[in-house]
């Protein structure tokens, strides 16, 4: 009798199993609402809109290696989109949106990194290189002139 | 033995090989660049949800122990899975191991552990991200090495092996334990 009902149960209980795991898909997808609030932004005014749509543009995506904040669908991008398009709507300065960004992820995010002692070298040795080219190349024709 | 002759060409090589030298040297100190140094400094303080549907005030107050890890996982995550037994190895080692389920779906990630075992001390449920974002998570799997003050003292990316543990993480747990 005991084994009746656990089949009996079995039986019932299949078809909810089965619609529980075709809903459950594997990634947690992120979710129409947020991608509704995204992509329907509403804006206080077309100028906010503007700016921060071009500071979205200009901050990395930093799952994926190349690509803004505006044009990857991963869901950490659209997340971080989100959150761009709620600081500038409410107010908060571009540069108060780029600290929040650095402070989480680093400079990787910025396509224009600022300038320290540490990447000086990097900023610095093309200019170098040209001034010492020009010192050395004025220096040998001086020479020849001179012979 | 010629070229040397030529003083120039011998100053020439010597700076070309001290230059390629510094850089060799700035890559192996692995002290600039995104994937060396945490940005985030201190473990986020905002109230958040344990996997087994507990809500907390603060994710900092899980962090009972002098040093412990903050391991990120997910159940869709390859790499995860393949790491998965050597943080059992730890966690039966003593290492404390606190989990950060990532963008994840709760029954996936309560089968998940079902099957291949649980080496987290506590698990945080984080399906939207959130807390994540606080923390910089960039991918799944990383590890974060934190102490009892909620300060972020390193930041591994990828799978955590042996010989990224013994270079980083060993020192912080040598006492007690048998490692």
């Amino acid at each position: 009798m005991n084994r009746v009902i656990c089949l009996l149960m079995l039986v019932l209980l299949s078809p909810f199993s089965f619609a529980q795991s075709s809903q459950s898909e594997v990634f947690a997808a992120p979710d129409s609402e947020l991608e509704r609030q995204v992509e329907l932004f509403e804006f206080k005014t077309p100028q906010l809109q503007r700016s921060a749509i071009e500071l979205a543009k200009s901050l990395r995506c930093p799952q994926c290696q190349n690509q803004n904040l505006v044009e990857s669908n991963s869901p950490l991008a659209k997340d971080l989109r989100l959150i761009v398009f709620n600081k500038i709507n409410s107010g908060e300065s571009e540069q108060q949106v780029i600290d929040f960004m650095t402070a989480r992820y680093g400079e990787f995010v910025l396509y224009k990194p600022s300038f320290t002692w540490k990447n000086a070298l990097l900023w610095g040795l093309p200019v170098l290189l040209l001034v010492a080219f020009l010192f050395v190349s004025f220096k040998s024709v001086g020479k020849r002139e001179r012979e | 033995m010629a070229l040397f002759k030529n003083r120039k060409v011998f100053i020439f090589i010597l700076l070309v090989v001290g230059f390629v030298g510094f850089l060799l040297a700035g890559l192996q100190s692995e002290t600039n660049g995104n994937r060396s140094q945490t940005v985030v400094r201190t473990f986020p303080v905002v109230s958040t949800t344990l996997l087994n549907g507990q809500s907390i005030e603060s994710a900092s107050s899980l962090l009972g122990d002098e040093y412990q890890l903050v391991n990120v996982w997910a159940s869709w995550c390859g790499i995860c899975k393949s790491e998965h037994s050597y943080l059992m190895t730890l966690a039966q080692r003593g290492v404390p191991i606190i989990g950060l389920n990532y963008r994840d779906q709760q029954l996936a990630a309560t089968g998940y552990l079902k099957d291949a075992g649980s080496p987290y001390n506590e698990i945080i449920y984080d399906p939207k991200g959130q807390l994540s974002i606080e923390l910089g998570v960039v991918g799944t799997p990383e590890t974060y090495l934190v102490n009892a003050s909620g300060e972020v003292v390193y930041k591994h990316y990828g799978k955590l092996t042996e010989k990224a543990w013994q270079k980083r993480f060993a020192r912080y747990f040598d006492k007690g334990m048998t490692l």
